[in-house]
């Protein structure tokens, strides 16, 4: 069921047809991963493999109920460009854009795969996870997307928000979104992956399995677990600077299978951040190759999982070049029976000297239920090269409890502020205040930290 | 006399089901400094720690008033809202809180108990400046994590540095000199020092100390002797240079004398 056909597929060039045939055939070779798959072994893929998923349709603007439906998904205060799919679907109506002139960068798969055919061949073919399950799904699927294409030496003044909207359904939904951000030589620029849920959609012009509509959905029905399967390319040429934010803020209902797939050149400076708030199964797949002499590469995420959610991190860091600085920061926050996993894989090519690689991954458990699996995994065929990494896992330290409390500090601030400023190392690397804002509020919202708000973002001093 | 600040009458506390303090009996008045002494294990942490409220010790009899009212009903914020301040011997590194938005939390805190209204950002500040100074203690310190790299006496120092912000009736001085520098001391001294004149020399303290080096910089009304969880001889600050002098082995034994 994960490989219906879309009800329009965008006809393309004989190559888009090949590429897809061979995503098809991959996938079908490989099949879901299992628990007996060593890079699954903590996370079930049940949901997925016993979903009834059909093709995600498009709600119109009015439907929705038009841009303001959209609001609650803004960074205040960031003046960002926004490219919104709704259900995977490209939406023209609620996007805005810089489209016009010389300098526009977005563009949607389908007009990048008429104007553009060349690049988007040479980039779309360039992947270094040949043998994975879900991106060779993804291109079988290939259908709808963003291409970001940063001309030399253009500094992109605003963010691109790319915002995917879920819309409530009765039926099991599927979507691949395809996302590729090409920054040419000495290029900038910033894109912020959002995935967020909409439950109080009118319609949805769904099909079921028997090929009727399915609309006029009132708020909060959904029909069960719903998947996104996106991949993510990016291509940081000679000096570009790309700053990437992967924010999953979707419902309980949502399996989201996420790859982000980073090839950097020469000098290139590329920063991944994932927050993970949303959904009932997210992995988040992120594989930089550090591919030029002199490059810089941040992940940095911050997890936060409550209820029955699984979060799972999967990290590949690839030095294939000499010189090449990777640092990886990764923060979770569990309670209830959340399940979290990192697993962090440093590869050091062989004549990669001089590679400086560290990783840190800290899990912070407020329930005796919750759970983490942090696995750190090196490999070094470089002489020359300088790699750590460590991870924790613990609760709430009872001495600073004490500590705080003894101030006048009520208990359940005390807490609150120590849950706070564990995750708060996470945001603070990131470089878009509105961003770091947001998630704050996210995560006093979900961990309940009520006051604290007011008392750590009141006082920044 | 002046008002009783803190009354500790017959006080035992157990951690583990094993007794620590055995009887502690003490009297506090508004303005005076008290000194514990003794030997290591006699229990002096732990009375510090019970007076503030740390729910590791179990009190198993006795009481203690703070300004007349049951200190031991309350929780650890309240004791501090009422007043009570404990200078850590090991004060804890929170990473990721900053000592500023710890202490506006923890200042506000007490405003609010107290019927004032809360500090704006620059009201706090100048507060900040003030009293950093008392202990020369730099901003940049003050803005970063609580404790987190700090130094020996950084961390002393700020503990201090938290006493004057937090303005509190009656301080607990726990070990503040261990592991502090002959110049570290000094500075943590003069802060106390100037806290003793403020606030109309109304304000108590209790130093606890192994070392009798401290109380030439914190001169002591009165020296208390802790021995196996009683307070076993009382005096005034020569009592101090006695035990300097003499060890506390003779106490010990002059008990060990007198219960035959």
């Amino acid at each position: 069921m994960l490989m219906t056909e879309p009800e329009q597929v965008v006809a393309g060039p004989a190559w888009l047809e090949t590429f897809r045939r061979e995503g098809r055939a991959r996938f079908e070779k490989l099949g879901l991963p299992t628990v007996r798959d060593e890079d699954w072994r903590y996370t079930r893929l049940d949901g997925i493999r016993k979903g009834e998923f059909v093709t995600a349709q498009l709600v119109s603007a009015h439907d929705l109920g038009g841009v303001r439906a959209l609001a609650p998904f803004a960074f205040e205060g960031l003046d960002a460009q926004r490219v919104v799919m709704i259900n995977g679907v490209f939406s023209e109506e609620l996007s805005e854009f810089d489209s016009a002139g010389d300098d526009a960068v977005v563009q949607t798969l389908a007009q990048a795969i008429e104007r553009e055919p060349a690049m988007l061949e040479n980039y779309l073919t360039h992947f270094s996870q040949e043998d994975d399950a879900f991106a060779s799904l993804n291109s079988a699927m290939l259908n709808e997307g963003v291409v970001i294409h940063v001309p030399a030496n253009v500094q992109v003044g605003r963010p691109i928000h790319l915002l995917n909207v879920t819309v409530a359904s009765q039926v099991q939904t599927v979507a691949h979104h395809r996302c590729l951000v090409v920054a040419e030589a000495g290029s900038a620029v910033t894109v912020i992956e959002h995935y967020v849920a909409l439950d109080g959609g009118d319609a949805t012009n769904n099909v079921n399995s028997a090929g009727e509509k399915v609309g006029g959905v009132g708020g909060n029905v959904w029909g069960g677990g719903y998947f996104n399967n996106a991949v993510t390319q990016v291509f940081a040429k000679r000096d570009a600077k790309v700053e990437h934010y992967f924010v999953e803020q979707e419902s309980d209902q949502a399996f989201n299978i996420q790859t982000l797939d980073i090839h950097q050149e020469q000098g290139s400076d590329v920063a991944s951040h994932s927050a993970l708030f949303g959904g009932a199964l997210v992995r988040n797949n992120v594989h930089p190759v550090l591919d030029g002499e002199g490059t810089q590469c941040l992940i940095n995420g911050l997890y936060v999982g409550s209820g029955t959610q699984q979060l799972d991190n999967a990290m590949r860091v690839e030095h294939a070049k000499p010189h090449g600085d990777s640092r990886q920061f990764y923060r979770g926050v569990l309670n209830d029976k959340a399940k979290a996993v990192f697993s962090g894989r440093i590869v050091v090519a062989k004549g990669a000297d001089k590679t400086d690689a560290k990783q840190s991954n800290s899990n912070l458990l407020l329930s005796d239920h919750a759970q983490a699996n942090t696995k750190p995994q090196l490999e070094i065929y470089a002489d020359d090269v300088k790699c750590t990494h460590g991870a924790t896992v613990g609760q709430i330290d009872e001495k600073a409890v004490f500590y705080l409390r003894s101030r006048g500090i009520d208990e359940a601030t005390a807490r609150g502020m120590l849950v706070y400023s564990f995750a708060a190392e996470s945001l603070d690397r990131m470089a878009l205040e509105p961003v770091r804002r947001k998630l704050a509020g996210a995560l006093v919202e979900k961990m309940a930290l009520g006051e604290v708000l007011s008392v750590v973002l009141g006082g920044e001093d | 006399m002046s008002e009783v600040l803190l009354e500790i009458k017959d006080l035992h506390a157990s951690i583990d089901g094993q007794p620590i303090l055995r009887g502690v009996n003490l009297t506090i008045h508004a303005g005076q400094v008290h000194s514990i002494m003794g030997p290591n294990g006699s229990g002096k942490s732990t009375l510090s720690k019970v007076l503030a409220g740390h729910d590791a010790y179990e009190v198993t009899g006795g009481s203690v008033k703070l300004l007349g009212v049951d200190l031991l009903e309350m929780s650890p914020e309240e004791r501090a809202l009422a007043g009570l301040f404990l200078a850590f011997q090991y004060p804890v590194e929170i990473p990721g809180v900053s000592n500023t938005q710890f202490l506006k939390a923890a200042v506000n805190a007490k405003r609010l108990h107290d019927g004032l209204e809360e500090l704006d950002a620059a009201a706090f500040l100048k507060l900040m400046r003030e009293k950093a100074k008392l202990v020369e203690l730099p901003l940049d310190l003050i803005k970063r994590s609580v404790n987190e790299g700090f130094s020996g006496g950084e961390k002393k120092r700020n503990e201090i540095f938290q006493m004057a912000m937090l303005d509190p009736a009656m301080a607990i001085l726990d070990e503040t000199d261990s592991g502090l520098d002959i110049d570290a001391l000094r500075v943590v001294a003069s802060g106390v020092n100037a806290m003793r004149e403020s606030g109309g020399g109304g304000r108590s303290f209790l130093v606890i100390t192994h070392y009798q080096r401290l109380l030439d910089y914190i001169v002591p009304d009165y020296v208390h002797v802790l021995v196996e969880g009683q307070i076993v001889k009382s005096g005034g600050k020569e009592l101090a240079l006695e035990l300097e002098d003499k060890g506390y082995g003779w106490i010990e034994e002059e008990l060990a004398a007198s219960a035959t």
